[in-house]
């Protein structure tokens, strides 16, 4: 049950993707008709031989149907595809979402500060000493790359 | 030709752009030893810092990092059996058994003796390729230029991933992505409405950031525990690996020079070199009876061609602006923020970057290996960090990275989108580098397109030299093609023996 359920998961992932990259390469050669022949040239061009492309591509998995197919070459261990690992995956986005918030909320140098040690400490539960002395270090770092690179941070929205 | 050669190592020689490149090869190192990371993601994670630098000391930076990851990527495969980077999997079959043995310093130091030879010829034969590959590349007109694009494009996005038709999709992906702004050839603003924002095109950092460093961390951390369990000690024989690869002198030339040929054939990817090499040692060796076993000839086969290939993917890198690897495809958008034009007229206008672009290969290496070996204990403790300790470091570097480009709230918001994408891309076997690929090439291929229809109208596409870029095209995906699939094949057969304990398939075979 759970292995069919994971298949169907990642069979429909693959198909629906594709599906979206045929949408938005449909709209691409529909909205660049409107354009002139010079801006128009490229972009037909390469939304035509995408949709060729993305056609293909579905009959390829209509025949294939159910097929497990490996990631790209990136990949070195073994693959997990159950929903769990999703929603794990997921998680750390929502970490990273809430960083990209704090991030404007307070400025980057606290935001990174509370994040690492936000994240260690309830994510991971990890020690107060290393999560303190990482998050501190973190920030020393960004301070003394701002002061090095010229970075300019952005202005909080909260002060 | 020979003043620009020295000339340009003169330039390297300043001490900031040394730096620099000592500085990239300390990263490639440090994302080379911790698996799952790699060069990509090192070289998108410097991408943003290289604004308002220095070309030179930008592309050391980044060549730094290229040429020190074959290198570093030996640990994990020796010490714990995990490939360190795509590139480094044959060398486990019998660096890890070494290791198993108490020889793990013997291993790799065959292994760094064989990366440095391999790195320097890799650098000499890409310096003898340049002078004569200059007249034949500057005769080209815009119409070959575009089907040399469209060649490394199809190369990529046909070897990328496990399926041809996916990857060709993902490169014309890439394509399309890079049609948003401003129109190259015509007064006209594409698919960006009436967001400022997007009129000046998607961001290149952003993209290569979102696409390939969140997507790995993403996983590492949804994968849990540590990335690797603590192996045994690193032993003893420092020297007496250095000296098997000295003893084995023509081993590591011939499978340096096919890591360099290999190397040059666009899209043809670490992992395959790494396989046709440790495939080649084995079956051309008088006597094969301990390979996978733990013989030092499978250490240092593939070691060397690994960091040869370098040398090899510079090739149409340099001379025709084609991307050899995804990784090279990061060198190309860090030419193109210093505002160089890749392609046959860095030949002309920029040769002095085109050979500091050489020396950093050559001298990487050299540093590469002295860290490698002179630090090899701390190193290997680097493997044993907790992930959840890195994860949050580089996920800060990432956002600060990102936030560099234009300081715009679009910048996060896309960073985070095309992070979603990437991780999407993965999780449904699409590849992404020639999503990237194609991305960094559009407006390069827009160019060469309008200006061969403007000039011939379609009557181009008759040329000789385009009908001689089309079926050689055919012909090297073809060939590349089935090159692939029987190296996966033989790969797939080598680690099935060993798993099983069984002799090596090709003794049987014999």
């Amino acid at each position: 049950m759970k292995a069919r359920l994971v298949a169907a998961l990642t069979h429909h992932l693959q198909t629906s993707f594709v599906l979206a990259i045929l949408a938005c390469l449909v709209a691409i050669l529909w909205i660049s008709q409107s354009f002139s022949l010079g801006a128009r040239l490229f972009p037909t061009a390469v939304a035509s031989l995408g949709i060729l492309l993305a056609l293909l591509e579905l009959g390829r998995q209509a025949i294939r149907r159910g097929a497990k197919e490996e990631s790209d070459f990136s990949d070195l261990a073994e693959e997990d595809d159950t929903p769990a690992f999703y929603a794990r995956g997921l998680r750390f986005f929502a970490w990273m979402a809430a960083f990209i918030g704090l991030f404007f909320l307070v400025g980057a140098l606290p935001a990174a500060g509370l994040y690492v040690l936000g994240f260690l400490r309830l994510q991971y539960r990890s020690p107060w000493l290393p999560s303190l002395a990482l998050s501190g270090g973190l920030v020393a770092l960004l301070w003394a790359l701002g002061v090095a690179l010229q970075l300019r941070w952005p202005t909080p929205l909260l002060f | 030709m020979l003043d620009a050669l020295i000339n340009a190592l003169w330039i390297l020689l300043d001490p900031f752009r040394l730096m620099m490149l000592f500085a990239g090869v300390a990263i490639g190192i440090a994302v080379g030893i911790l698996p799952g990371l790699g060069g990509l993601m090192g070289m998108a994670l410097v991408l943003p810092f290289l604004f308002g630098m220095d070309a030179y000391a930008g592309v050391a930076l980044l060549i730094g990092i290229a040429a020190a990851v074959p290198s570093a990527d030996t640990f994990p495969s020796v010490l714990m059996g995990i490939p360190g980077s795509s590139g480094s999997q044959a060398t486990i079959m019998d660096g890890y058994p070494m290791a198993q043995r108490g020889e793990a310093a013997r291993a790799l130091g065959a292994a760094f003796t064989a990366s440095l030879i391999g790195g320097l010829i890799g650098a000499l034969a890409l310096s003898a390729v340049v002078p004569f590959a200059r007249p034949l590349i500057l005769a080209f007109g815009s119409p070959e230029l575009f089907m040399l694009t469209l060649l490394g494009l199809s190369m990529i996005g046909v070897l990328s991933g496990n399926r041809p038709l996916k990857g060709m999709l993902a490169a014309v992906a890439g394509l399309a992505l890079g049609t948003i702004g401003g129109a190259p050839v015509a007064a006209e603003y594409r698919f960006a409405g009436d967001f400022l924002y997007l009129y000046d095109g998607l961001s290149l950092v952003i993209v290569a950031l979102g696409l390939f460093a969140l997507p790995e961390i993403i996983d590492l951390l949804a994968r849990g525990g540590a990335i690797a369990e603590r192996s045994r000690g690193l032993g003893h024989g420092w020297v007496q690996g250095a000296k098997d690869t000295l003893n084995h002198k023509w081993l590591v030339i011939r499978h340096s020079l096919i890591g360099v040929a290999i190397g040059a054939i666009p899209g043809m990817g670490s992992s395959i070199i790494d396989w046709v090499n440790y495939g080649i040692a084995a079956q051309t060796s008088k006597d094969r009876s301990q390979f996978g076993k733990g013989d030092v000839r499978g250490v240092i086969a593939p070691e060397s061609a690994n960091n040869a290939k370098e040398g090899g993917v510079l090739m149409p890198t340099l001379l025709f602006g084609v991307p050899g690897s995804s990784a090279m495809a990061m060198l190309l958008a860090a030419l193109m923020i210093f505002g160089v034009q890749p392609g046959p007229q860095m030949l002309t206008r920029d040769l002095d970057l085109v050979f500091v672009i050489i020396w950093s290969l050559a001298l990487a290496n050299v540093f590469g290996t002295l860290i490698c070996l002179l630090l090899s204990k701390p190193i290997s403790r680097l493997t044993f960090i907790p992930f959840q300790y890195i994860a949050p470091v580089i996920i800060v570097i990432v956002v600060v990275g990102a936030w560099q480009e234009t300081r715009h709230w679009a910048d996060l918001a896309l960073l985070l989108g095309f992070g979603l994408l990437g991780w999407i891309m993965k999780r449904a076997g699409m590849p992404r580098p020639p999503l990237l690929i194609g991305f960094i090439l559009s407006g390069l291929a827009e160019r060469y397109l309008w200006m061969s229809y403007n000039l011939y109208d379609w009557e181009w596409l008759a040329r000789p030299g385009v009908l001689t870029i089309g079926a050689l095209a055919v012909f090297l995906v073809a060939g590349s093609v089935m090159l692939k699939r029987s190296t996966e094949r033989s790969a797939e057969a080598i680690q099935h023996a060993d798993e099983a304990g069984k002799p090596n398939p090709r003794e049987e075979t014999r």
